[in-house]
């Protein structure tokens, strides 16, 4: 098992496996390859995954100028590796997770789904524990670790609002293809199409706001009621996959959340994203709004409206930093296993409960 | 002018007096409700002799919902035209037989929808009219407030069950209007499901109550209309925000420049003062402008409020016909 002893702020360097480049892995690798005392070991993936994938990691590697391995259990066999970066696609994140835990590696997985079922939620739970109890760490990309919810949970945690009870969460990106044709092998096709994701908005971004409502409420979810509408994007309405999901969660505690996800694409709103959080609890309400730009340029030519992304929190950064960390120092991310696989459950409840139109208790 | 009664007490019985007195052709010649009061005029805490009264036309109901719909039909009865802000009614055959009494007497029932006459929900309401978000898709309205002492003692006058206490009580009372609203702005999309979720925002001592109701129209369109009203703000500050999200864009209207709002430190105004919209719902009244009476016998948008209602007993989410 890859670990390291820190002694008088000396440490081992760490190796990065880096599985599959089908999505943010080349983020991934960006961020770890300047940290020191990081190297980039390998790409490594499956050998039946599609041919743009494959494609996607050679020029990974190339651009690394490291070995890209068409076998992952060579990878995780290639000496020197102590971390695991997954940027699959998301069908094959369980499996990948557990065959990389089972090697001994810490685990950093791109963005949920952490598995695609029950049966793989139980598979990658029951890996997650042996690994822990070896000292292994387990973590994926998520938003709890922005600063303004980092900040709306300390408020929270010093009692200023009291009780968290009502819970509202955004998570509507405003870029997307719109009424372009996208097929499956264009740059929107390739990032969006069910063909490769199995699903739409609520698979990739709807764990977001779970995620930020379950790490602000701080109870478990314990029944899931959701709608899905096919509205924004063509390619959405043509594949059937949802770009419209409407969450209402209820709470252990007793308290509800609703949480909306979505992507209507409007080139002139001035934030990359609408994503933020109300929580109302027994003494007062907090907001936190992480992709409110805190630098608006006002273009008087270019139109009303200008997006700039200056300012903003960038959450893959401050994942895969979370992850290294923990690997270093010896102590946990913020979030582990359990939160993931808590959210990943709701998740998939969440469709259940929209193909069957009723309220799913987890 | 009109000769006008007024049954009901608390918060909005205190808006539609002060409406009136913007309108001006309003003459209120008397009132009724449980508690004892005046307001200078003839006061009953019995509103069948009020309603009975020869010398009134119209009565104006602003009693809780499990009382409005037998106040309705009584002053129908009575021979008098009948106001209300939304149509009364717990369950449908309630609402309906506020309809068939107002027709079998001969008298109007006018649904004042204080909430359309708003100017912020009239705003959005042009905005959309003018093509400016494309079809309507998807909308977001949270409506957050302080619940005064006064207004939980007014409402509890009635007895059970109480809006105070009972949370489909409570959103028949506070959340019809936004439901309402979300029916006027998706503008004949029909709603085909309705789920609702509610929990309490104060602690166990203190009344407090948020409901949360999910509208899934009929084409995959979705509104989410959230609703509450607590002790732990201070007097007319709270929460208010209206999101719609259509084809080509979207509109916001938010108070998301608090990043905190902690009990006395909040100090920020109401957007809108409820009353403009109820003077202005009486102005258009009065001026005989079309206003929906429920006369061919559809309860209307009430369904939706019946449905989210029946949604918080069942737990699950109600099919909307």
């Amino acid at each position: 098992m890859g670990s390291q002893t820190a002694t008088n702020g000396d440490r081992r360097e760490l190796g990065v496996l880096l599985l599959s480049a089908a999505r943010h892995q080349n983020a991934f690798a960006e961020v770890l390859a300047s940290e020191p005392g990081v190297r980039l070991i390998a790409v490594a993936d499956e050998s039946d995954i599609p041919d743009w994938v494959r494609v996607e990691n050679e020029n990974l590697a190339t651009q690394y100028n490291i070995p890209y391995l068409n076998d992952v259990d060579a990878g995780l066999a290639t000496p020197g590796v102590d971390i695991v970066t997954i940027g699959s696609l998301y069908s094959r994140h369980g499996p990948l997770t557990v065959k990389s835990l089972d090697a001994g590696k810490h685990v950093l997985l791109d963005k949920q789904p952490m598995a695609m079922s029950d049966e793989e939620c139980n598979q990658v739970a029951a890996a997650a524990e042996k690994a822990t109890a070896r000292g292994q760490k387990l973590s994926y990309i998520n938003h709890t670790l922005n600063p303004p919810v980092r900040r709306a949970k300390r408020a929270i945690e010093r009692g200023e609002i009291g009780e968290p009870r009502a819970i509202f969460a955004s998570a509507i990106v405003t870029y997307g293809p719109g009424e372009e044709d996208p097929e499956p092998m264009s740059k929107w096709g390739l990032g969006l199409d069910p063909k490769w994701w199995s699903g739409g908005e609520l698979i990739h971004h709807g764990a977001y706001a779970i995620g930020v409502t379950r790490f602000l409420m701080r109870s478990e979810i314990t029944s899931v009621y959701c709608v899905l509408g096919s509205h924004f994007n063509r390619i959405h309405r043509d594949n059937g996959s949802e770009d419209l999901v409407t969450m209402s969660l209820g709470f252990a505690n007793g308290g509800v959340a609703t949480l909306v996800i979505a992507r209507p694409p409007n080139s002139s709103h001035p934030s990359y994203a609408d994503e933020f959080v109300n929580v109302i609890g027994t003494r007062g309400a907090i907001t936190a709004d992480w992709e409110k730009p805190s630098f608006l340029l006002c273009d008087a030519e270019a139109g009303l409206a200008r997006r700039e992304m200056y300012g903003r929190s960038e959450g893959t950064a401050l994942g895969v930093l979370d992850l290294l960390r923990a690997v270093q120092n010896g102590t946990e991310p913020l979030q582990d296993a359990q939160d993931g696989l808590a959210e990943t459950r709701v998740l998939w409840a969440g469709y259940q409960s929209a193909r069957e139109g009723r309220v799913i208790s987890l | 002018m009109v000769q006008l009664a007024i049954i009901g007490n608390g918060d909005r019985a205190a808006r539609h007096l002060a409406a009136y007195q913007q309108i001006g052709s309003i003459n209120l010649v008397a009132g009724a409700s449980p508690g004892a009061t005046s307001n200078g005029i003839p006061w009953s805490t019995d509103y069948h002799k009020i309603v009975e009264r020869d010398d009134i036309d119209t009565v104006d109901i602003v009693a809780p919902p499990a009382h409005a719909a037998e106040i309705a039909v009584a002053a129908a009865q009575a021979g008098k035209h009948v106001l209300v802000e939304y149509l009364p009614g717990c369950t449908r055959g309630e609402a309906e037989g506020v309809l068939a009494a107002c027709h079998a007497a001969g008298v109007t029932l006018t649904q004042l929808r204080p909430e359309r006459n708003a100017p912020l929900p009239k705003q959005y309401k042009a905005t959309l009219a003018g093509g400016k978000l494309g079809s309507l898709r998807y909308a977001h309205s949270a409506s957050i407030w302080s619940w005064q002492e006064t207004d939980q003692a007014a409402n509890r006058q009635w007895g059970s069950p109480s809006p105070v206490d009972d949370p489909g009580q409570f959103l028949l009372e506070y959340a019809t209007g936004v439901l309402d609203l979300m029916v006027w702005f998706f503008d004949g999309n029909p709603v085909a499901q309705v789920f609702a979720r509610e929990c309490t925002l104060s602690d166990a001592d203190s009344p407090s109550r948020f409901v949360s109701i999910v509208l899934f129209f009929a084409d995959t369109s979705q509104a989410i209309c959230e609703v509450g009203l607590t002790d732990s703000f201070a007097a007319d500050t709270g929460i208010q925000r209206l999101t719609l999200t259509g084809m080509r864009g979207s509109v916001y209207f938010n108070d998301r420049h608090h990043d905190i709002i902690v009990g006395a430190k909040g100090t920020r105004p109401l957007i809108d003062d409820p009353i403009t919209g109820i003077a202005a719902s009486l102005a258009s009244w009065q001026s005989g402008s079309a206003l929906d009476d429920g006369a061919n016998g559809d309860i209307g948008s009430a369904r939706i409020a019946l449905a989210a209602a029946e949604s918080l007993r069942t737990g699950q989410p109600v099919e909307v016909g």
